[in-house]
């Protein structure tokens, strides 16, 4: 019986929201997207990247090509023996080791993008890892990770690693490295050598480092890192002296206002921000109180998302605006000597083009929570704006002593000098021997005015390498020195609070690295004498860095002998010292308004004048993820692009400047002989400042020399991608560029966006609402959209009922001889929310559930035609209020016309979202109706299961899905190298790439690697699922209690999410969270109305708006008039 | 005219249906048969680096299964042995440490031996499941299921041979009817156990204390399921008293 639908109109007043500018358009191109899976013609699109003769198959190719397939594979018989296959066991059993279970191991790595170290849980199987986690035990962290962390496994087994030593590019020995320099080096007492080191603080090698400096008294050490935080640091050693880091604690915070700042994102100036935040946000108790958070920022950034209040403003105002807010915050939390102190600034700044109300608001706002209020300030950024916004968290009790929001550490680092004193040393001759130790690539990413491939490459200077990517200084150096991984080497590290972690390996060094501290041992002591074969049996001697490691270790922890072997043993098992931390330091000095005098302040940027943000780069940080290809194809939290980097505009910009989506343009700054330049396609972004273009960092991009060859080969994944910005940065400007200018177009560039693929229409699909709304009726998310008026199901097919199963579904009994009836598993019944309202889109759960699940990547060509085969879809949408004249920006008007009827958006009002959706496990599945062969069918524990051997490729489960939640493996991806050249030869090519290399050990061996002409999808993690439940049998043995524990299950997006957003857990076990989480008046199925009885639900976002605010009336209502 | 074609080719597209028919059917018949486990896998005897005799270890000896196979009843897998656990007993000095068929074992571990490699014993695989399918022991040997019902009576071959299908369908015959298979824990890796070892008497004894149920009950459900003392009854007693529904779900192998 077909449901009668009434649908009412739409009430004209609201938000909408959109996830593409397209879909905002209603442009034909995305109106096509929608009703097809995959864009018309797929199979017909060129590669892009690909010669002309690999480009495009067509169907009549393809038949020829399956033709020769089928002739040749009769010739290939000759195997018809049973091929002997071995088992090996171990020679002599290994110690914790059972063969085919997991051996998980506590360690730590450095962090990428902020302070302290990122504590972890290895999983390994038979001494191979293949999975990182966060720490759960750790004190100050909750155990979620970042996609950079669970991606980091990847680059282990990164084919195109440095296998060895190289001598100015050619192959060569580690003797002769030994020979060649370190005996020398050694005995040059080290004079005229620098070491240069990054950001990273590791306790045992600054220890070694005071003694090789001891033993070589001329060696001088730098510090330089691409994205270091220079500004933050300079102003720390203002306010409290040397070696103090303020470590924000956020859930300490009420009120936050964050002055370019993406905490939750790509800039962790805190130890665990984005769990603190989200502490502070949840909204379920009976007060429904939650934090409230002010963002300024020139383009949308995870934070901003977050944002109740966000206010979109070029990077070179934020000083402007720091100073407005100080004095509006001084003067509302009572600070008169601050106030008196801006007063100079102040009228330096042209308050006209500043939205003030938007200032004053929040400044009281901050102020009235005073004690309970913090500010921050982006990395990037001046020391005097970071001076600024201490001064403002001393007006707001916000440091000092005592339960602050920011307090203050002393991590006793020392000070070191950077790479422009490097290069003055250089230059001046005092230094001649450089040693790059560090992560970034400073012949790739050093400011563009230091010129220091040329100053390097001078006769005299030898440039010693050590890193574990062969990127352009590897290439360029006198020597390189092959690196060991995080996961290959022993090391120590302390959080950004001081709690000491010890890095200990997973498995010896795949190509004879050198770990930081082995490095070091080697400048300071002669290798030890080659010792006679080892005897068998015998014990190894440790090697020198773990001993080293336990020296400093035994320092630290200061146990007696008889207790510090069960110290170490107990920090090696739980990945911490037990009680370590920094001590706290004293209270700021007061801000001097000298230090703060020469603030810059910018004109605000105009066509002719663009600022560039050189941002940080969600995907390659600063370049380092270049050839990690889940970093490469895991589309961009906020734009959605995969495989590239862009200059990202808002609208306004764009028209304008006359550009559109995928214009090629150049960006150049400067003028004459000094000008620098930039070629990027344009994309456009909404929400972003105007005449603000933002530019990734870290792509090593594709320009060619003289000879026609890359610039910079980093490997077979990331060579050629994007496009190099570094270019643009400036010792005086390293990531706010002003004074730039865009010539037209000079050619088109595709870009391979994600934003329209698979997407779901303008249905209330991630809802949220306001506090307010919460508190005047709970449930309001549940009726959002069209299930406000769901007609009743009066279908007569119920399907079993999961939730009180009838004794016919617990205990069926055969019928007929062949009937095997279905099952209602009355102990286990899956499930899963995801709470939008700490969901911050940060792809970690996309990279964990592709590091599970033996997830392919597909390669830009493939991505352009739809077919990523990322399990969870992070969907990302925009919205505006609706179309109204006096919200319209200053440049949208006047410049309308030539699209009737088209909406505008008002970039100030724009809002984002971010939903994860991957397989819902609907109850009643349209995908296991139309599976011809019965490969996807439901299980008695309530999962949509997925069994690929049976699985003949039709794809009607992926055209049935309302959730687009399948994905085809239209190639071998797993067997051959990405790019269509590769991939379409199919069985006709012997396979290369992935499966031929040293990446297929980092496959999960409790998950069936895919092959081509298979669907997959989510699967609740069902190897997890299933070792819990066997392991529950094990423990049960004779008795009838295999019921899984109360939350032993963790699924892998789950475990690696940052905020704790998604829960797993069983319905038939009261005392499971995800029961609490589903009792929540936020919860709501994704369209509900179309009775697929999803299993998975979300929970709506709430916003914090601030009343008194200018627009607050917009925050949070877009999905409130959905119908 | 006259008729070109002879009558009898009247019969003739019957007989081609019949014929293509007949043809058809011994040609599934034949891959029904030969195309499957029971006919490629069944009777697999692979000669080993060592020859070694379950039926001396496992059978004269009496040793326990998880003497060598250790970690049966906690991994997934049934691991074998490390080099180490043989040379335990036939190390130097020891059981039969020079028969000239523990050579690989030698080479393996006795770094006095001219032929000392060092290197590990490679036994030929006999068991295979395929990459797609997760079978667990673990799951098995700790609810009830000896090893004896997928690998036969190993305690007598003197070679060991792929006794079992180990088809799906192998599987799922006993997925449907655990009943035939379950048996006391303790019995698992006794694998001449049969059911006329267990005391009639004993067993109920054991189930009243398992399962809160008297005696009189329990013979009630004998009566029921129209059962007499045997493995079925046993069996059938185990799965109630433990709850051993065995999933047939297809995630429970496929993943």
């Amino acid at each position: 019986m077909k449901r009668k639908w009434h649908h009412p109109e739409a009430p004209s007043t609201g938000r909408q929201y959109w996830r593409s500018l397209g879909e905002l358009e209603d442009s034909p191109e995305f109106t096509e997207w929608l009703q097809r899976e995959f864009p018309r013609g797929a199979a017909e699109l060129s590669n892009p990247d690909a010669d002309a003769e690999d480009g495009g198959v067509s169907r009549r190719n393809f038949i020829k090509l399956m033709g020769a397939s089928t002739a040749l594979a009769g010739f290939g018989m000759s195997g018809c023996r049973r091929p002997e296959r071995y088992l090996v066991p171990y020679k002599e059993h290994v110690e914790w080791v059972v063969p085919g279970k997991p051996l998980l191991f506590a360690s730590a790595k450095p962090r990428v993008g902020g302070r302290g170290c990122d504590p972890l849980v290895v999983t390994t199987y038979e001494g191979r890892p293949v999975k990182v986690d966060g720490n759960r035990m750790h004190p100050m962290m909750v155990g979620g990770s970042d996609a950079w962390t669970q991606a980091s496994i990847l680059d282990l087994y990164d084919p195109d690693r440095s296998r060895g030593y190289l001598k100015s590019g050619d192959v060569t020995t580690a003797a002769d490295f030994e020979a060649g320099f370190l005996k020398g080096f050694r005995e040059g007492k080290g004079e005229k050598a620098a070491l240069v080191i990054g950001e990273t603080v590791s306790p045992t090698r600054s220890r070694l480092l005071d003694e090789l400096k001891k033993k070589l008294p001329g060696l001088k050490v730098f510090r330089y890192e691409a994205l270091a935080p220079n500004g933050m640091r300079a102003a720390e050693r203002a306010l409290y002296g040397e070696g103090v880091a303020q470590v924000p604690r956020l859930d300490k915070a009420q009120k936050i206002l964050s002055l370019d700042c993406d905490f939750l994102g790509l800039d962790k100036i805190g130890e665990d921000s984005p769990a603190e935040f989200t502490r502070g946000r949840r909204v379920d108790d009976d007060s429904h109180e939650m934090n409230r958070l002010y963002v300024v920022e020139p383009a949308f950034t995870a934070t901003g998302g977050m944002a109740d209040h966000r206010l979109r403003l070029a990077a070179s105002q934020i000083p402007a605006i720091a100073i407005l807010l100080a004095e509006q915050v001084a003067e509302a939390a009572g600070d008169a000597g601050l106030a008196a102190a801006l007063k100079p600034l102040v009228a330096k700044v042209e308050s006209s083009v500043m939205n003030v109300a938007w200032i004053a608001e929040a400044a009281k706002d901050l102020a009235a929570a005073k004690g309970k209020a913090a500010v921050v300030a982006g990395s990037r950024h001046s020391k005097e704006v970071h001076l600024l916004v201490a001064a403002m968290n001393a007006a707001l009790n916000a440091t000092g002593a005592g339960d602050v929001p920011v307090p203050a550490f002393k991590t006793g680092d020392a000070e070191l000098p950077g790479l422009v004193e490097l290069a003055k040393a250089a230059e001046e001759g005092s230094v001649d021997t450089i040693i790059f130790s560090t992560d970034a690539d400073p012949y790739f990413d050093a400011p563009s005015d230091l010129y220091l491939q040329d100053l390097l490459s001078s006769d005299g200077i030898t440039v010693v390498h050590h890193g574990v990517r062969v990127n352009a200084t590897a290439q360029a150096a006198t020597w390189h020195v092959p690196s060991a991984h995080y996961l290959e080497s022993w090391g120590d590290l302390t959080s950004a609070t001081g709690v000491y972690s010890i890095v200990q390996p997973m498995i010896l060094p795949l190509y004879d690295g050198l770990s930081d501290v082995d490095l070091v041992l080697a400048l300071t002591n002669a290798p030890a004498e080659k010792k006679e074969e080892p005897v068998a049996g015998a014990e190894e001697a440790p090697s020198a860095s773990m001993l080293a490691v336990r020296a400093t270790f035994d320092q630290l922890a200061g146990k007696s002998d008889a207790e510090a072997d069960a110290a170490w043993n107990a920090t090696l098992r739980d990945g911490y010292l037990t009680g370590s931390s920094f001590d706290r330091a004293a209270a700021p000095a007061a801000v001097a308004p000298v230090d703060i005098a020469n603030v810059e302040l910018a004109d605000l940027p105009y066509p002719e004048a663009l600022e560039v943000v050189l941002a940080t780069s969600s995907s390659l940080y600063d370049g380092r993820f270049a050839n990690n290809g889940w970093m490469q194809e895991v589309p961009n939290p906020i734009s959605k692009l995969t495989w590239d980097n862009a200059a990202l505009m808002n609208f306004a910009t764009a028209e304008a400047l006359g550009l559109k989506d995928e214009d090629l343009i150049e960006i150049s700054v400067g003028e004459g002989a000094d000008a620098r330049k930039v070629t990027a396609p344009v994309l456009r972004s909404p929400g972003q400042a105007d005449f603000t273009i933002q530019l990734d960092l870290g792509y090593y991009g594709a320009d060619k020399d003289k000879h026609g060859e890359l610039i910079n080969e980093v490997g077979l994944v990331g060579s050629g991608v994007g496009f190099n910005a570094y270019p643009l940065k400036t010792t005086a400007a390293p990531y706010v560029v002003v004074g730039a200018k865009v010539s037209k177009p000079v050619g088109e560039y595709k870009l391979a966006l994600t934003a329209e693929h698979y997407s779901m229409e303008g249905r209330a699909i991630a809802r949220e609402g306001t506090v307010d709304m919460l508190k005047a009726d709970e449930n309001f998310a549940e009726f959002q959209g069209m299930d406000a008026h769901i007609p009743p199901d009066d279908s007569l097919y119920k399907g079993p009922n999961y939730e009180n199963p009838t004794e016919q579904e617990t205990d069926p009994k055969p019928g007929f001889p062949m009937h095997h009836p279905f099952r209602v598993d009355p102990n286990h019944q899956w499930a899963m929310t995801v709470d939008l309202h700490s969901c911050i889109g940060c792809n970690a759960c996309t990279i964990a559930c592709q590091a599970e699940n033996n997830i392919p990547i597909v390669g830009k060509g493939e991505v352009m035609r739809g077919r990523e085969m990322h399990w969870i879809r992070m969907d990302r949408y925009f919205s505006t209020p609706e179309f109204a004249a006096e919200t319209v920006s200053e440049f949208d008007k006047g410049t309308d016309g030539e699209e009737p009827g088209r909406r505008k958006i008002d970039d100030d009002a724009v809002e984002m979202i971010t939903q994860p959706v991957a397989c819902q496990q609907c109850e009643a599945a349209p995908c296991e109706t139309v599976c011809p062969v019965n490969a996807t069918v439901h299980t008695g524990d309530g999962l949509n299961a997925m069994t690929y051997n049976r699985c003949i490729g039709t794809r009607y489960c992926a055209n049935n899905c309302p959730y687009k939640a399948r994905r085809f493996n239209y190639f071998d991806y797993n067997k051959r190298q990405i790019g269509y050249g590769n991939l379409r030869w199919g069985p006709l090519k012997s396979p290369t790439g992935h499966a031929t290399t040293s990446e297929k050990l980092q496959k999960n061996p409790n998950v069936t690697v895919r092959m081509r002409g298979v669907i997959e999808k989510c699967t609740y993690c069902v190897q997890r699922i299933s070792s819990a439940k066997i392991a529950a049998k094990v423990k049960a043995k004779d008795s009838p209690d295999i019921q899984v524990g109360t939350d032993a299950i963790k699924v892998a997006c789950q475990q690696a999410c940052p905020t704790e957003a998604i829960v797993f857990g069983n319905l038939k076990r009261t005392d499971d969270k995800v029961n609490v989480m589903k009792a929540s008046g936020r919860n709501y199925d994704l369209l509900r109305y179309i009775g697929t009885l999803p299993r998975t639900s979300y929970l709506a976002r709430i916003k914090n708006p601030n009343p008194a605010m200018p627009g607050s009336d917009f925050v949070g209502k877009a999905t409130s008039v959905m119908h | 005219m006259g008729n070109i074609f002879p009558k009898w080719l009247n019969w003739l597209p019957l007989q081609i249906v019949v014929g293509v028919g007949i043809i058809g059917a011994l040609v599934s018949l034949a891959v029904a048969y030969t195309f499957t486990p029971k006919y490629t896998r069944v009777g697999y005897m692979p000669t080993q680096p060592i020859p070694f005799d379950h039926s001396i270890h496992a059978g004269q000896l009496g040793m326990d299964c998880r003497y060598c196979h250790s970690f049966v009843d906690e991994s997934p897998h049934s691991n074998i042995p490390a080099a180490q656990v043989c040379w335990n007993c036939h190390g130097p000095g020891k059981v039969a440490s020079d028969s000239p068929s523990l050579e690989p074992l030698r080479a393996a571990m006795d770094t006095n031996y001219e032929g000392y490699t060092g290197e590990p014993i490679k036994w030929v695989q006999v068991h295979e499941t395929p990459d797609y399918a997760y079978f667990n022991h673990s799951a098995h040997v700790n609810r009830g299921v000896s090893c004896v019902e997928c690998h036969g009576k190993v305690n007598e071959m003197e070679v060991v041979h792929h006794e079992k299908s180990l088809s799906m369908s192998f599987c799922l015959d006993c997925h449907r009817a655990p009943e035939k298979a379950l048996r006391p824990i303790d019995q698992v890796t006794n694998l001449d156990f049969t059911v006329a070892d267990v005391d009639e008497k004993e067993f109920y004894a054991y189930l009243e204390k398992k399962t809160e149920k008297s005696v009189d009950e329990l013979k009630q459900l004998s009566h029921d399921w129209k059962l007499d003392w045997g493995q079925e009854l046993m069996g059938m007693h185990l799965k109630e008293a433990w709850d051993v529904h065995p999933p047939q779900d297809c995630t429970t192998c496929h993943r």
